[in-house]
C-alpha cells in the first residue's frame, strides 16, 4: 500500500479489459458472467491500528466486536457475510446484485454503513474495497488498496498481476525473504513461472493460495451467523423519579423488542431491564419467562406488574432492555372449531404460564409453587414443592396411592404436642382413632426416622396425624392435618 | 331477592296502565317473562320455571348428591364465589371440595390454592384421587400480605386458564368479595373462599356454614342466589 492509494476516491473503477472482451451495450449477457460469483471485500486497516487505543478506552468495543457489528450491518446487503481477521470483511453480492440494481448501488450502501459505523467509533474514515469472483482475490485487492471491480474470472489473472507479493498472507518471514531474493515482486512475476516449480520451491500451500485467488480451487466460505442479542436503551432528558414515567419508556422498549423478534422469527426467554442511576449502581430487573414469548402485550403486563412493587432508590437516568437468550418462535397451535370438535376442551383452556408469570413478577419467584409426589418412605420427603420452572410438564404421571392414611396438609415442621392430665392435647384433648403405622427409614443419614404414626381427633372435629418418637426423647408430635 | 332492572320496570308500568294491543309492548312483556332470573312471579311460576332455570345455569356437580339437590344450580355454580364459613381450618371443610378437585384435576384443569394455612401434602392428595401436578400453590413465608393475597386471587379468577381458585384470606370485607365475584364471572372461574366470619350483605352467590360433629359435617346454606329457603344437611365425612 503506498501513500497515493490512501487518497484514492472511494468509487470503484471497473478493471480495464481487452477491447475484444468488452461487452457492447446490446450484447446478451453471457452465461459465464451471469453465473460467476462476485465477492465484495472491505478492508479497514484503522481497526487494527486503533486496537491499542481502544483497549485503553473501555467504552470502545474490541476489534472483533467492531467487525461483528459491521458484519451484522452488512447482513442488510448480502445474505452471506464472512469476517476475515484481522480487519477485513468479505460478502457475497452476486445474488443481491439485481435486487439492488448494480454494483454502484451496493457500493453506496456499503459506504453509508461504514461511514456511520466509523463515525460512531470516532475512527478516521478510510477503507478499501474491491469486488472479484473469488473471495481471496477480492480480499487481496482490497488489502492492496485497489478499488476495483472484476466481473469475470478470466480477468483475475491480469488484474492481480499488479499486486505486490508482500500483500499475500504469508506467515513465515523466511518465505517472504525467499520470494524477495528470487526477484519476485508482484504476482505477475509468479504467473510467469511454472506452477510445478513454484509449489516445489515455496510449498503447495503457497500455490494453493494463489489457485484459490484465481478460482481454480474452490474456496468454501462459512458465513457469519450473528448470535441474536437485543439491547436497547432510552436516555431520559431529565432524571425520572416515578414509575409511571418509566412505564411509558418500557412500552417503547418493548415495542422495539417485539419488532426485533418478529423480524428474526424469535421468541424471548427472559427480559432484563437495567435502571441506570447517576451515582448508585444500576438496578437490574430480570424477568424470567417460563415459555418463550414474543407478545408485546404479555411483556408489558409482566414488566408493569414488576414495576408496581418497585421502589426507586434514586432517579433513573437511563433505562435499558437486554435480551440475550432466545428460542425459535413457534406459532401457537390453533385449530378451527369446525374441524376439531373433539378438542374443544383443550382449546378453551388457555395456557396457565402467563398467569403464573404475572403472579411471580409481583410476589417473587419463591411464592408460586407446584406440588410433586415422590415414592418416598420418609413423610417429609414424599411431597416436593418445586418452584414454577417445572410446573406445566405435560407428561401424564400415574400415581400409586399410598396404602396408609395420609393427610392433605403437612405442617412445615412437626409440632411438639403437650400432655394435659395424662392426655395428648392439641386445642382440646386428643383421642387415637387408628394406628400405629411404623415408619423407620433414613438410618443411613443423620436424619434417622423411627416413628409410630397414629390418626387422632380432637373435640373440634379435627383429624390429626400424630407420631410418637421411638428414639431420643420419645415425644409426641403433630405432623399433619386431614382434610 | 332478584330485582327487575329499571328498564324492565318501566315497561311493566306502561303495559299495566295502558293495556293495549301495542305490539312492541307485548314483545317487551314476553321478553321479560322469558328472563325468569330478573322477574319474581310467585310460587307456582317459580316451580314451573325451576327446571328451565336449572338447565340454563352452568354448574359443576359437587360430588355430594344431597348438597346438589338443595342448591339451585344442582352443583357448584360455575363462575361465582362460594363462601365456606368454618370454625377452624382442618375441620373437614376441604372435604366439601375434594370431589370437585378430583374431577377437575383428572380433566387436567388447573387449581390454584392461594395462601393456604399450610402447604398441601401430595400423598394425601393422591390418596384422595387428586393429581398434584394440576395444583399450584401461591403462598409465601412469612404469609402473603392481605392485599397481595386478594390481588393474586383476583388475577387467578380473571384468568381463563384456571378452573378453580381456593382462597384463604386473613380478613375479608364485602367489597373484596364483590371484586372477586366480578373477577370470577369475567374469567368463568369458580372461586371458593374459606373463612371464619359471617359477612353481612355478602355479595357472594353461595354461603355455606360448616360445623363438624364427630363423623359428619353439618352444612347450613346461609344464602344461595335464586333460592329462598336455607336448607341444612349433613354430609358423612370420609375418614381414614
Amino acid at each position: 500500500m503506498n501513500g497515493q492509494l490512501h487518497q484514492l476516491p472511494l468509487g470503484l473503477k471497473p478493471h480495464k479489459v481487452q477491447p475484444s472482451q468488452r461487452r457492447k451495450p446490446n450484447d446478451k449477457p453471457r452465461l459465464q458472467r451471469k453465473n460467476s460469483p462476485l465477492w465484495y471485500a472491505v478492508c479497514l486497516p484503522q481497526l487494527e491500528a486503533g486496537r491499542v487505543s481502544s483497549e485503553l478506552n473501555q467504552t470502545q468495543p474490541s476489534t472483533q466486536e467492531k467487525l461483528q457489528q459491521l458484519a451484522e450491518r452488512f447482513c442488510t446487503v448480502s445474505s452471506k457475510v464472512c469476517i476475515e481477521p484481522p480487519h477485513c470483511l468479505v460478502f457475497e453480492t452476486r445474488s443481491t446484485l439485481k435486487y439492488f440494481g448494480g454494483i454502484e448501488k451496493i457500493r453506496s450502501q456499503v459506504d453509508k454503513i461504514i461511514r456511520t459505523q466509523l463515525e460512531s467509533w470516532q475512527l478516521p474514515i478510510e477503507y478499501y474495497q474491491a469486488a472479484a469472483p473469488t473471495p481471496s482475490a477480492s480480499l487481496l485487492l482490497a488489502q492492496a488498496g485497489y478499488n476495483l471491480v472484476i466481473h469475470q474470472q478470466g480477468n483475475l489473472r491480469s488484474a492481480l498481476g499488479e499486486v505486490s507479493v508482500q500483500t499475500l498472507p504469508i506467515d513465515s518471514k523466511k518465505q517472504r525473504r525467499q520470494l524477495h531474493n528470487s526477484g519476485i515482486r508482484t504476482l505477475r512475476d509468479v504467473w510467469r513461472l511454472p506452477k510445478a516449480a513454484m509449489s516445489q520451491r515455496f510449498g503447495t500451500g503457497f500455490t494453493a493460495q494463489l489457485e484459490r485467488c484465481l478460482g481454480t480451487i474452490a474456496q468454501p466460505k462459512q458465513g457469519y451467523e450473528s448470535k441474536p442479542r437485543f439491547c436497547s436503551d432510552i436516555d431520559f432528558d431529565f432524571a425520572v423519579e416515578n414509575t409511571t414515567l418509566l412505564q411509558h419508556a418500557i412500552q417503547e422498549l418493548i415495542d422495539r423488542l417485539s419488532l426485533f423478534l418478529q423480524r428474526r422469527e424469535l421468541a424471548a426467554n427472559h427480559l432484563c431491564f437495567e435502571l441506570i442511576h447517576a451515582q448508585e449502581p444500576a438496578k437490574i430487573i430480570d424477568i424470567e419467562l417460563r415459555q418463550a414469548s414474543r407478545s408485546a402485550q404479555h411483556f408489558l403486563l409482566l414488566s408493569n406488574t414488576r414495576l408496581e412493587s418497585l421502589l426507586l432508590c434514586a432517579p433513573v437516568q437511563t433505562l435499558r432492555i437486554k435480551v440475550e437468550r432466545f428460542s425459535p418462535f413457534v406459532a401457537q397451535k390453533g385449530s378451527l372449531d369446525l374441524l376439531e370438535k373433539q378438542d374443544q376442551d383443550n382449546i378453551d383452556q388457555a395456557p396457565i404460564a402467563p398467569l403464573l408469570e404475572q403472579l411471580q413478577a409481583k410476589l417473587g419467584k419463591q411464592s408460586v409453587k407446584g406440588i410433586s409426589y415422590h415414592r418416598e418412605h420418609a413423610p417429609e420427603h414424599a411431597s416436593g414443592h418445586h418452584s414454577y420452572g417445572s410446573i406445566c410438564s405435560s407428561a401424564t404421571q400415574t400415581y400409586n396411592p399410598p396404602h396408609n392414611p395420609r393427610p392433605c396438609w403437612l405442617l412445615p415442621a412437626p409440632l411438639k404436642l403437650d400432655t394435659y392430665q395424662g392426655k395428648l392435647f392439641y386445642r382440646s384433648s386428643l383421642m387415637l382413632i387408628s394406628g400405629p403405622e411404623r415408619i423407620e427409614t433414613r438410618w443411613w443419614s443423620s436424619m434417622q426416622i423411627e416413628r409410630d404414626y397414629y390418626v387422632a381427633h380432637n373435640r373440634a372435629g379435627m383429624r390429626l396425624w400424630i407420631f410418637h418418637e421411638r428414639q431420643g426423647s420419645r415425644n409426641w408430635y403433630l405432623h399433619g392435618v386431614f382434610s | 331477592m332478584p330485582l327487575a332492572s329499571p328498564k324492565n320496570t318501566v315497561n311493566i308500568y306502561s303495559i299495566m296502565t295502558k293495556p293495549s294491543t301495542n305490539k312492541g309492548a307485548q314483545e317487551a312483556l314476553q321478553s321479560l317473562l322469558n328472563t325468569p332470573h330478573l322477574l319474581w312471579r310467585g310460587k307456582d311460576a317459580v316451580h314451573a320455571l325451576n327446571k328451565q332455570l336449572q338447565a340454563q345455569l352452568p354448574s359443576i356437580p359437587s360430588g355430594y348428591d344431597s348438597l346438589d339437590a338443595c342448591l339451585p344450580w344442582r352443583g357448584w355454580p360455575n363462575n361465582a364465589i362460594v363462601e365456606i364459613i368454618h370454625q377452624h381450618w382442618g375441620c373437614g371443610e376441604l372435604q366439601l371440595v375434594l370431589p370437585l378437585m378430583r374431577q377437575l384435576s383428572q380433566a387436567k384443569r388447573w387449581i390454584l390454592w392461594i395462601s393456604p394455612p399450610c402447604l398441601p401434602y401430595a400423598p394425601g392428595l393422591v390418596r384422595a384421587g387428586i393429581d398434584p401436578a394440576q395444583i399450584i400453590v401461591v403462598h409465601d413465608k412469612p404469609p402473603l400480605a392481605q392485599l397481595d393475597t386478594l390481588w393474586s386471587a383476583e388475577k387467578a379468577l380473571q384468568s381463563d386458564s384456571s378452573a378453580l381458585v381456593l382462597l384463604w384470606p386473613s380478613r375479608l370485607h364485602a367489597k373484596h368479595l364483590r371484586r372477586l365475584q366480578l373477577a370470577a364471572s369475567k374469567g368463568n372461574t369458580l372461586g371458593i373462599v374459606f373463612h371464619q366470619h359471617h359477612i353481612r350483605h355478602s355479595p357472594s352467590v353461595l354461603q355455606i356454614r360448616t360445623e363438624t360433629k364427630e363423623d359428619t359435617l353439618e352444612l347450613c346454606v346461609l344464602k344461595a342466589r335464586g333460592c329462598y329457603h336455607t336448607p341444612s344437611l349433613q354430609i358423612r365425612l370420609e375418614h381414614p
